[in-house]
């Protein structure tokens, strides 16, 4: 979450001075000349970013703290960041030449922590919480990227306690916890399937892209909702003074993104699109892939409107579509169809206003919809009839932040919000004209969250600050509908349904709620050190009910009822950080532990299809999650990049009672699906020249665990294998090295525009890392098989153009 | 230039859909031992319940059969019905017993050990609506014989029609049986046959590379039965009331172009017995993408009374029945793809005309000639 206007200034004074050292450019246009210093040691701050009108290209202040620029006449809108320091912000007419001596408070508190950067301007602002991580785009582009294709979760993965099943996952596992216990928030709107083509592309245009900010440690009263971390992916900014194109080919996709001040320095609006254009090229392959078709696309515009210097507004939305066809995969049973459509769209909007009330005080108020639509498509083979399976899911919220810095001690932030989740249907067959299969719909599901925050960041002595939040929610599921009763100590089942209670409209049919506590702990031991240690616990009201290896773009997503209860994590972290004396290297060790209540697991063979009462699927119990993370970086050089290792185990536990259907491996604790743990991950980017970048990351992690016959069941004179215990055995270990070679700006003939290449090669040395490994029939006897995705190197070009000041 | 891009768009197209499945050579650590219980009460047959026990070790496991069990069928509105052990492992009825409609049964049994196990509660209900079958020919399936090779062949694929009842779900499952005529009845390998132990002659320590083989013609008319490749149930969850036509059952490869017999038993299952059914075929009938089901235990409706922890393979089920026989005419189809059962041409052992071997019963083979057989 940004916020990053009106912080604190010591001292500001605007002195009229002479022209120095540059060529005063034709028009009318005054120097504007800056002078930053500490506000305590009063020695020059160095590379200091400088921001004018919100422009996402900025300055850095000179050795000597200073910068000089000349600016055309009129309101200039100036924002200075650095690292370990407080933003600064100011907004003046700009009638003559100036100069501004700013002091900028040291936040020494505000040590680093694990901070990607690159040199720009946005690496510095710093949380003083253990475990958040921000990444530039600038960064994640710097990355090899599979076929070219910008990928933020991807990108992700390369960090420590972030990881997945494998290529085709379907989102990334941080820190123990599972794919939806993951707050994904592009411009505030949840995202509920952040992956294109069955987690081959991430759904994030890059283009439009600002930042990400990922919390995995203490996370910020002000989020909820869902129980292991967040990921708050901002999108940019449009230009507000000047007409911006960018675009890009690539093998897989193609990109435009298009910012036009209209009205200058006031209002500005950002479109971004992104298309696939594979279908033609399937076509042309061989007859194994002929049949397979797949789409997909993404386009995000917002509008940012400057009403005055104390209220900003924006308004953005995002749309994604994805169509894949496959040959016949499951199916329905008495419709003949020869292939397997998924296909399915995210159309979300966010609107938030921002209004500062003084220095002191200002508020955020944010509104945004999410609406998310998966469905199967079964084509009949006799006629032009589809039949359809989809389920919609819709988060509505509205949010107030407010945010008072009374002095340079505290700040606080109050915050309310209200949640509305509505499944409708959670699954629904339309069986189109087909007089095959009869038609189904679930009864909608309706749940709303209410919930309240206070925080309070207090810096209790030059060496302690404590970050102190507190977030109320409280969930209630609403009618109309109707709760089953089951024999008490019996079998979630059919047979033990002993009565059932309808519920009117609105009536809540099941309550949850209770505090969630926030803490962060920082510890300043020197200059350069700092201890940092964290309390988060997070409850979550509306998870993905899956069975398969990662959650599909289509599973059912289900709201907490009268027999699914939320999920209650709590996370503890603590961590050591190290900046070295020249500030070029950053050192960190992290250990965290977290125990979570009522996870959803399925029960032995449960079939979650259009199933109403799923509760009879499914079974509830804990998870235990614990690592340490080891990272070095290198944030400054020619060459930048970090190192990490990860020592982390995610256990889950499920023992309803003692019959065999209501355990999980005997009721003992057994690994997660996404347990791997050892990974160790190499991430390094050069740039030798202005032309030249070049990348190359090798990632390793242990194999993922996966499930292995206990035996061989006999039936009818054939072998089957059969499988008491999930996940005892593991697929090969992971690893992969690739390379990003990014050469820009080739000619200079026009320097109006520039131009990039980037060359990719993926999976350098062609490892056949294993994605599953299974089991067919064969004849009477059956076999095991491995499946193996991405078994070669892959080369891929993309072009990439932008009009340039 | 057109070819260039041609072949440039194909490379993409490999790679973007680069995934590819092979065998995964290992071999697992099974250390386990298994009860598994089978047997239906049905209308048309007395009962036959099988106790047998699966141990699984270091990468093979074999059959035990489970001798000297108490077996019961309990009636709710009858007598307790005592079944006698009638082979190692078999434990079967009064000749004349047949499932009453609508009756409700359950089966208990106690083992040698003192270990008591029961099932949960099954009700017969009738089958009202036996299917139709007929016959397409297929020009080419791909077929299993020995070691996983894989063969293609002609079929002709035996599909189902019915109108399920609009007024109770239901849930079948067909098993069927194909009869093919025999001709050879014995394959030593690198040894002869010897007509005094019945059997080919042991095999010496070290064998002749490449093996050598030995076929042997049978005395008089063999019958081999060919069960299911797979576990063919349907439920009319969503298509309650509707038409169902050419549902797939089986497909039946020419291993001649003579004449074959296909037994098709169609039976009416409890919600319970089709969800065991469903989770026996879901272990190996996944195809390794994306969206298949995980492999879950084949727990069944038997449970062992002091420790409901115990994992019981199997199922009693008390079902509605429909045996069917249909004749599979194989002759008239343009140029088929045949491969005898053998899975290639004889090997004649060198005494092949004097030298013949008895067909044995067993469950996959039959001296007796089959009801149906043209």
């Amino acid at each position: 979450m940004k916020r990053t206007l009106l912080l604190f200034i010591l001292f500001a004074s605007l002195l009229s001075t002479s022209v120095v050292g540059q060529k005063r450019p034709p028009g009318k246009s005054y120097l504007v000349r800056c002078v930053l210093t500490d506000s305590l040691t009063g020695e020059p701050i160095v590379n200091g970013a400088v921001q004018f009108n919100y422009n996402r290209i900025g300055l850095f202040t000179d050795k000597d703290g200073i910068f000089e620029i000349f600016h055309p006449e009129g309101e200039v809108v100036l924002t200075i960041r650095n690292m370990g320091y407080r933003t600064f912000f100011a907004k003046f007419d700009l009638r003559r030449d100036t100069t501004l001596t700013l002091r900028l408070l040291a936040v020494a508190n505000e040590l680093a922590e694990v901070t990607i950067s690159t040199q720009n301007v946005d690496q510095t602002l710093r949380k003083p919480l253990l475990g958040v991580t921000r990444l530039n785009i600038k960064t994640i582009k710097n990355l090899p990227a599979v076929m070219g294709e910008v990928d933020i979760i991807r990108s992700l993965q390369l960090l420590p306690g972030v990881t997945s099943v494998g290529e085709a996952s379907n989102g990334v596992n941080i820190r123990g916890g599972t794919v939806d216990q993951n707050l994904m928030l592009f411009d505030d709107a949840p995202i509920f399937n952040p992956t294109h083509l069955f987690g081959m592309f991430s759904v994030f245009p890059p283009d439009a892209v600002a930042s990400l900010e990922m919390y995995k440690g203490t996370t910020p009263a002000r989020y909820g909702g869902r129980a292991a971390a967040v990921l708050d992916v901002a999108m940019a900014n449009p230009s507000l003074d000047q007409f911006k194109v960018q675009g890009g080919i690539g093998l897989i996709s193609s990109r435009l993104t298009v910012e036009m001040p209209l009205v200058k320095n006031k209002i500005g609006l950002l479109v971004s699109g992104r298309g696939s254009f594979n279908d033609f090229l399937l076509k042309l392959g061989p007859p194994a892939i002929q049949g397979i078709r797949a789409n997909f696309g993404d386009a995000a515009a917002k509008l940012f409107w400057i009403i005055n210097p104390k209220n900003t507004l924006s308004v953005s939305s995002y749309f994604n579509t994805d169509f894949f066809q496959t040959e016949l995969l499951g199916g329905v049973s008495n419709i003949v169809s020869e292939s397997t459509q998924f296909k399915y769209n995210t159309l979300n909007f966010s609107a938030k206003w921002f209004h500062a009330f003084s220095p002191k005080i200002d508020m955020q108020v944010v509104g945004t919809q999410s609406n998310y639509t998966p469905s199967i498509l079964l084509p009949e083979t006799s006629d032009d009839n589809t039949v359809e399976i989809m389920s919609g899911v819709m988060q509505r919220q509205l949010k107030a932040n407010l945010n008072y810095t009374p002095d340079e001690a505290h700040k606080i932030e109050i915050g309310a919000s209200l949640v509305n989740y509505l499944l409708d249907p959670p699954g629904r067959l339309d069986p189109g004209t087909s007089l095959s299969v009869n038609a189904v719909e679930l009864p909608q599901e309706r749940g709303v969250e209410l919930a309240g925050h206070i925080e309070d960041e207090y810096k209790v002595t030059p060496r302690l600050t404590v970050m102190a939040g507190l977030r109320y929610s409280y969930f209630l599921d609403l009618g109309p509908g109707s709760v089953r009763a089951y024999l008490p100590g019996s079998i979630r089942e059919e047979s033990s349904v002993i009565g059932v209670t309808d519920y009117a409209r609105a009536e809540p049919m099941a309550t949850y709620g209770g505090f969630e506590p926030r803490l962060g702990l920082s510890l300043k031991l020197s200059e350069l050190a700092s201890l940092k240690g964290g309390y988060t616990l997070m409850r979550q009201y509306m998870q993905v009910i899956s069975n398969a290896t990662t959650p599909l773009p289509t599973s059912r997503w289900k709201t907490s009822d009268a027999h699914i209860k939320p999920q209650v994590s709590r996370l503890a972290t603590l961590g050591y950080f190290q900046t070295s004396r020249n500030t070029i290297f950053d050192y960190s060790l992290e250990a965290y532990w977290r125990e979570t209540d009522n996870i959803v697991e399925y029960k032995p063979g449960a079939d979650f299809l259009l199933r109403q009462n799923i509760e009879t699927q499914l079974l509830q119990g804990q998870s235990r999650a614990y690592g340490i993370e080891a990272m070095a970086t290198k944030k400054k050089g020619t060459t930048t990049g970090w190192i990490s290792y990860t020592y982390a185990r995610v256990l889950n536990r499920v023992d309803e009672g003692p019959s065999f259907l209501e355990q999980i491996n005997k009721g003992d604790w057994f690994p997660a699906n996404f347990d791997r743990p050892h990974s160790f991950n190499l991430s390094l980017t050069t740039i030798p020249n202005k032309i030249t970048t070049f990348s190359a990351t090798f990632t390793y992690s242990s194999g993922r665990p996966f499930t292995a016959p206990t035996g061989v069941l006999r039936y009818e004179n054939r072998s089957i294998p059969y499988f008491t215990f999930r996940n005892q055995d593991r697929i090969r270990d992971y690893h992969r090295l690739d390379f990003s070679l990014q050469l820009n700006n080739l000619t200079e003939k026009n320097r109006r525009w520039q131009g990039s290449w980037i060359f990719t090669l993926y999976n350098v040395y062609g490892i056949d890392n294993q994605y599953s490994v299974f089991f067919r029939q064969i004849g009477n006897g059956f076999r095991p098989y491995e499946l193996t995705v991405f078994n070669a190197p892959i080369f891929s070009v993309t072009f990439n153009i932008k009009n340039f000041r | 230039m057109y070819q260039k891009l041609t072949k440039a768009a194909t490379m993409l197209a490999l790679l973007l859909i680069m995934q590819c499945v092979d065998p995964y050579r290992k071999t697992f650590d099974y250390d386990d031992n298994l009860l598994t219980v089978e047997g239906f009460v049905t209308e048309d047959s007395p009962v036959r319940i099988t106790l047998r026990n699966t141990r699984s070790t270091q990468g093979t496991s074999f059959l035990q059969t489970i001798s000297g069990a108490k077996v019961e069928i309990r009636a709710k509105r009858g007598p307790v019905l005592r079944l006698s052990e009638t082979s190692a492992g078999v434990y079967e009825s009064d000749p004349d017993f047949r499932g009453k409609a609508n009756e409700t049964y359950s089966l208990y049994f106690e083992l040698a050990n003192g270990r008591k196990y029961q099932s949960t509660e099954e009700t017969l209900v009738p089958l009202r609506t036996a299917a139709s079958y007929s016959t397409v020919f297929n020009p080419r399936i791909s077929v299993a014989f020995q070691n996983f090779n894989q063969r293609a062949m002609s079929s002709l694929d035996v599909l189902a029609d019915f109108n399920d009842p609009v007024d109770q779900e239901n849930y079948y499952l067909w098993k069927t049986r194909l009869f093919e005529q025999q001709p050879i009845c014995l394959t030593c390998i690198d040894v002869e046959y010897n007509e005094r132990t019945q059997d080919c002659n042991p095999r010496p320590p070290t064998p002749s590379q490449p093996s050598v083989y030995y076929d042997y013609q049978c005395d008089g008319d063999c019958w081999e039965i060919l069960g299911d490749e797979r576990i063919n149930i349907f439920s009319d969850a969503l298509i309650n009331g509707k038409e169902v036509k050419g549902l797939l059952l089986r497909q039946a490869p020419f291993y001649s172009r003579g004449g074959a017999l296909l037994e098709l038993t169609q039976h009416n299952l409890s919600k319970g017995a089709y969800r065991y059914f469903e989770r026996l075929k879901q272990q190996v009938e996944t195809s390794g993408t994306f969206v298949d089901t995980p492999a879950a235990p084949p727990v069944g409706n038997i449970q062992n009374i002091e420790d409901a922890g115990e994992l019981v393979a199997g199922f009693f089920g008390a079902v509605g029945t429909n045996v069917q026989r249909i004749w599979l005419d194989r002759r008239g189809y343009p140029s088929p793809l045949v491969i005898p059962l053998l899975g290639r041409d004889v090997l004649p052992s060198p005494r092949f005309d004097l030298v013949k071997v008895p067909c044995k019963a067993s469950s996959t083979r039959t001296p007796f000639k089959p009801t149906g057989w043209q």
